[in-house]
């Protein structure tokens, strides 16, 4: 009888090798195909981490993305090295964001609810303001990069899918950990959980870091990819599209971001390639039906599915 | 003692605009403090509001004044829908929900203005003679926008503060359960501050359609506008959201005449940040 456990490891063993074997024998344009879909997986298990796991929403996560890839280009246009891969920019970069989560961490963290949402979406949108206007970075035009780097698909795909290994391990010890178990007391609550002795500031503010660095890490290698980093990086729109793969999904679980993401990351593919204009519209309209009628996402689902053939 | 002239006149220019914003924030106010749910589909009938100001007068020419009439049964229809369709039924569950239903509300709307009314910026023409006060001029249409927004504002504020219905949804936004079980209808309530909350945020459009040039792709903009403005003025408080208009519209005016028109959404963004950590009641509201 298979449980959800070993659902889950199936379907990430599978996905991990599924994934990797496509380098190898995939065509180009499967490859890049996939490669966007392993940085979308990224960063919904990112934000599973604090949002899926604590239950704080956070509306602006998109700023840690944006930080790792002006970090990456900033580095890469400053730094004249040809001896190192530019990936390891991209660390740095998630280093920088993982700072950047630290000390913005530490005052919003103590918002509750909308107020900690609306302080994360109004965060990411200063920064996006800030770094239009400092001209070092290129200001509203943003950093190419193409004349120090060469559009490399293999590379960022490798360097994706380590990431997503990364991320993954990650996802399932935080999971096993006592420290995983610590944020899902505060989501239940966070009162609680603080008068069990837990130190609910501490254990948000690394979820929050944790978040925030691989989040980092994703951007950089995103801008390396794309040989261009602007503004565009810190849209609210690629917050919301970690949080409703995440949720679609099913939220603090660790098959949740996989199976949300792939399923959402289809769902925009067919209406982007048949519906160019109105895609965002009929996007909207599904948004809104997933969140009225499968607010449980799809993990929900099957663990119902589960109980009831266990009933019988 | 010498006062500078652009000093005045950015002052004049921040107050007439910000008292548009407070109106257009009371919208928010309103339906967050009611309901708590984050209206983040706000920004977007902003600038519905705008293009019925400007259809209108485009096509009918009919002045914004007249359109303000047409506005009240639209929004209050649209509100009504709204809350039967989807706010019903995220009220009282998780925030995500209730976010994302709003924000694919947004994306529906932005879409649907961008494909139908493309995203040239639109404006109108100028309808208001000026007034020169010594050195400094007022614009008309500017005025014209203001008084109306203060008077619509305090229309609010007589009904919220001297009317059976404007005390039950004060009742309501102060706790809801008692509210309840002081034979308040919640439901009715929340259907209400629905509809009144859209009707103001709509004609706080048609208002900024006779101030500021716009584009489908404003409504974000104008959506975090009005939290910082509610934030500080402290959610449900309505007349906190007036001065937070107006503090908005002086710190607008003059990071544009003196810094760059640029940079203020950022020092917008920041002092929402900032009084969010440290005062996050609202700067204008009372300790609770």
């Amino acid at each position: 009888m298979i449980n959800l456990k070993d659902l889950t490891t199936l379907s990430i063993i599978g996905f991990l090798v599924i994934s990797l074997l496509i380098l190898f024998i995939g065509s180009q344009s499967l490859i890049a195909f996939f490669l966007t879909l392993l940085e979308l997986l990224i960063l919904a298990y990112s934000i599973n981490i604090i949002t899926g796991l604590t239950g704080y929403v956070d509306f602006g996560h998109a700023v840690f993305y944006g930080i790792g890839a002006y970090t990456t280009a900033f580095l890469i246009v400053n730094i004249n090295t040809t001896s190192v891969t530019p990936y390891l920019f991209s660390l740095i970069g998630g280093l920088v964001a993982a700072f950047f989560a630290l000390l913005i961490g530490a005052p919003v963290l103590r918002l509750k609810g909308a107020y900690f949402a609306i302080a994360t979406l109004s965060v990411s949108e200063a920064v996006k303001v800030i770094v239009s206007n400092i001209s070092a970075l290129g200001g509203s035009y943003g950093i190419p990069l193409a004349r120090y780097v060469s559009y490399d698909v293999v590379s960022a795909y490798l360097a994706m899918w380590l990431t997503l290994l990364f991320t993954i391990v990650l996802a399932i010890w935080i999971s096993n950990s006592k420290f995983g178990y610590g944020l899902r007391a505060i989501k239940e609550d966070e009162i609680a959980a603080n008068v069990m002795g837990i130190n609910t500031s501490l254990y948000k503010l690394m979820a929050y870091v944790l978040s925030a660095l691989v989040a980092g890490v994703v951007g950089g290698i995103s801008g390396i990819l794309y040989v261009y980093v602007s503004t565009e990086y810190f849209k609210v729109d690629i917050s919301v599209k970690m949080l409703v793969s995440m949720m679609l999904g099913g939220q603090g679980t660790i098959l949740g971001p996989l199976i949300g993401a792939i399923l959402y990351y289809v769902i925009q593919y067919t209406l982007v390639t048949s519906y160019p204009f109105l895609h965002l519209l009929i996007f909207g309209t599904i948004l809104i039906i997933i969140v009225l009628f499968i607010p449980e996402g799809l993990v929900g689902i099957i663990k119902r599915r589960f109980k009831q053939l266990k009933l019988r | 003692m010498v006062i500078d002239i652009v000093f005045l006149q950015t002052l004049v220019n921040g107050l007439l605009q910000g008292s548009i914003y407070g109106l257009v924030a009371l919208g928010l106010t309103l339906i967050w403090g009611v309901m708590r749910v984050i209206n983040l589909a706000h920004g977007e009938f902003i600038i519905l509001g705008a293009y019925t100001a400007f259809w209108m007068f485009t096509l009918y020419s009919l002045q914004p004044l007249i359109s303000l009439l047409i506005g009240i049964p639209l929004g209050f229809l649209i509100g009504i829908v709204i809350y039967v369709g989807l706010v019903k039924r995220v009220v009282n569950g998780p925030e995500l929900s209730s976010l994302l239903v709003f924000f694919g509300l947004s994306m529906i709307l932005q879409n649907l203005m961008l494909t139908y009314w493309t995203a040239d910026v639109r404006g109108l023409p100028i309808l208001y003679a000026s007034i020169n006060i010594g050195s400094i001029t007022i614009v008309g249409d500017r005025l014209m926008a203001s008084v109306i927004a203060i008077i619509l504002s305090t229309f609010l504020l007589i009904l919220l503060k001297y009317t059976y219905f404007g005390r039950s949804i004060r009742a309501v936004v102060q706790d809801t359960d008692a509210a309840m079980l002081m034979g308040v209808n919640v439901n009715y309530i929340y259907a209400m501050s629905m509809s009144i909350g859209i009707i103001l945020t709509f004609l706080g459009g048609i208002l900024i359609a006779l101030t500021t040039p716009f584009t489908p792709y404003q409504g974000g903009i104008y959506t975090l506008y009005s939290f910082l403005i509610v934030v500080l003025g402290g959610l449900g408080n309505p007349l906190g959201s007036l001065f937070g208009g107006l503090l908005i519209g002086i710190i607008e005016s003059y990071t544009a005449t003196y810094w760059s028109s640029g940079i203020s959404p950022a020092v917008a963004f920041l002092l929402l940040l900032l009084v969010l950590i440290i005062k996050p009641e609202g700067i204008f509201s009372r300790r609770r």
